[in-house]
């Protein structure tokens, strides 16, 4: 296929993809009765890793323990099927625009390894919020303001207020 | 009467529906350009609000949706899985992740999208997860107290109020609509960020 | 602006300005809501006449058997209140009895107890009166899923503690309700007329189940037991 350069930044109407985004979301709460999400995936690798490596440590942690009740295997979480869905999603839809191919994106301002430094930094702070809230900004907030669910509502305006708050200082990186 | 998961269709289907619906989001995802960490950060700088316009509005036509399914019976509003309301936890969570947005330039969700198309700094961010997730739970005993505290259940927000959430769905989307217009005007003032 | 965008920007506000316009809501996520605010409303509950034609009939009652069986299952949807007042309760009660007394029925945080969907309420008092009148009250004020104990507890008591024996002409489900009632007995630990010692206390607690059979073979005449002593000394009757 022949790829045109020009095709790389130009994306959705973000209304049109937002409706969008909305069907399959009316859609997995219908067949399902969930959400989607992402950050209950990195939950299910990590669990099932440690449980690989150390059973009796995941027994006696209560936050992984809960994880196996009812004899059910992290690793075949629904969330992890849903997230090797979003790659491939992702791949055809970047393929299609010319927009799939390895790169680090940072702004010009920064080198590359800065910006892979605080990547890993912003991954991880995110992955500890998202425990703390149980779901990170699809799988709380997104899913959980389409139920009107007051937690929903509030993980939302947390994540967008604290991002307001510190934006100011991390403006170098982006800008 | 949904969800059709597992009355109607079998359980068996179920994770191939994920990988379906995942791939339906991950498409939708990446066509809106969220697999662009500048482009997602953007709406914290005023350069770009793709990000605000594209939640505010999948949010908005899936909560309309549900309610009108709701209404017509075809699914159980109040027995779907939302968000249990642990108020506080879910306060300082957000805050981290808020600051681990603009660190990291991803959410989750977006940083699956930025692997898909090959972002090095996506598989870097989903590292950085991986780590937190991981510190986390090894942390777990400390913040257990914490983690269980002021919970709500799992209350709608009009359940909450007790406000009709039809009426409540009304002042969504008008505020919906007054953000995506206000930004709108933002965003004609504020210098344009090439990326 | 464009002016699709006004038009697009209208689509949701007419749609859920739409949703809230629709009328008869009896099976939506707001349903519950509406007839919470209804029931917590004062006495915009069931209108007189309606109150009146329930009242003569008999489904409000739930009969002594019924109780035991939610009882002895341990059902959970049923939440047994003890309406006569806390010394009483103390002294003796049902398994898994709450209790409201009589006069502090229509308290705010007792009225709240009855607004829970999931519950049958089974109002119990010594007699069937007391029970019947706070039906009456808490029925007018829209309440529902409020059962009551036919007989109260002195029936009940009557029943368990000294069963009437089936006679040899009777049907075998005759002496299956005899067994049944047997057991309750044992399993709400009142004492066994059949080896009940005279001028030991009421609440003494039966020596463990024996076999129903042999019991029924040794005709030892049944002691009388006054059912009111256990039950904390008989009031107004009611």
């Amino acid at each position: 296929m022949k790829i045109n350069p020009d095709k790389q930044h130009v994306y959705w109407n973000p209304y049109f993809a937002g409706f969008l985004m909305g069907i399959i979301l009316l859609l997995t709460f219908y067949l399902t009765g969930r959400g989607l999400g992402a950050s209950g995936a990195a939950k299910a690798i990590v669990t099932q890793t440690v449980h690989t490596v150390a059973p009796t440590h995941t027994e006696n942690n209560t936050y992984y323990a809960e994880q196996f009740k009812g004899g059910k295997t992290p690793i075949s979480n629904w969330l992890v099927f849903e997230v090797i869905g979003i790659v491939i999603g992702a791949f055809i839809s970047g393929s299609l625009s010319g927009r799939a191919f390895f790169r680090v994106q940072h702004s010009p301002k920064i080198t590359s390894r800065r910006r892979l430094w605080f990547a890993l930094l912003g991954g991880a702070l995110f992955g500890f919020g998202a425990q703390f809230a149980k779901g990170c900004t699809s799988g709380a907030a997104l899913s959980g303001m389409a139920v009107l669910s007051l937690g929903g509502f509030i993980a939302m305006l947390s994540i967008f207020g604290g991002a307001y708050l510190f934006a100011y200082f991390f403006r170098k990186l982006w800008i | 009467m949904g969800p059709l998961i597992p009355e109607i269709i079998s359980p068996e289907w179920n994770n191939i529906i994920a990988i379906v619906l995942g791939i339906a989001f991950g498409y939708v995802l990446e066509s809106a350009g969220f697999s662009s960490s500048r482009k997602l950060v953007g709406v914290f700088y005023g350069y770009d609000f793709a990000v605000l316009r594209v939640f505010f509005t999948a949010a908005i036509t899936a909560s309309i949706g549900l309610l009108f399914m709701d209404y017509f019976g075809w699914v159980n509003m109040a027995a779907l899985d939302g968000l249990p309301a642990r108020v506080y936890p879910i306060i300082v969570g957000g805050i981290i992740m808020g600051l681990g947005f603009v660190t990291g330039g991803f959410c989750p969700g977006t940083c699956i999208t930025a692997i898909g198309i090959g972002k090095l700094d996506g598989y870097v961010f989903f590292g950085g997860i991986i780590l937190g997730v991981f510190v986390f739970s090894e942390m777990f005993p400390l913040f257990e107290n914490f983690y269980n505290s002021s919970n709500l259940g799992d209350v709608s927000v009009p359940q909450y109020f007790n406000i009709s959430p039809y009426w409540f769905m009304v002042g969504v989307s008008v505020i919906a609509i007054v953000a995506f217009y206000v930004t709108l005007q933002i965003r004609k003032r504020i210098k344009k960020v090439e990326y | 602006m464009k002016k699709r965008y006004i038009f697009l920007a209208l689509v949701p506000i007419v749609l859920s300005i739409l949703l809230a316009l629709l009328p008869d809501k009896s099976n939506s996520i707001d349903a519950k809501r509406i007839a919470k605010n209804l029931k917590s409303a004062k006495y915009t509950g069931v209108s007189p006449d309606k109150l009146l034609l329930e009242a003569v009939n008999n489904d409000r009652f739930i009969q002594p058997d019924e109780l035991a069986t939610v009882i002895m299952g341990q059902d959970p949807s049923y939440m047994l209140i003890d309406l006569r007042d806390a010394g009483q309760f103390e002294k003796f009660t049902l398994p898994g009895a709450i209790n409201i007394p009589s006069d502090q029925i229509m308290t705010e945080e007792n009225r709240a107890t009855f607004e829970s969907d999931a519950y049958k309420y089974v109002l119990i008092s010594n007699g069937t009166i007391l029970s019947d009148q706070v039906w009456m009250i808490l029925r007018r004020a829209g309440y529902d899923n409020l059962k009551v104990l036919n007989g109260g507890l002195n029936q009940f008591y009557q029943l368990y503690l000294n069963p009437p024996k089936p006679g040899d002409l009777d049907p075998s489900e005759a002496f299956d309700n005899y067994r049944f009632r047997k057991a309750v007995g044992a399993h709400l630990g009142l004492p066994n007329p059949d080896e009940f010692i005279p001028g030991g206390s009421a609440a003494v607690v039966a020596p463990s189940v024996t076999t129903e059979t042999a019991k029924s073979a040794t005709k030892t005449p049944a002691k009388k037991v006054v059912p009111v002593k256990a039950a904390g000394g008989g009031d107004e009757g009611c």
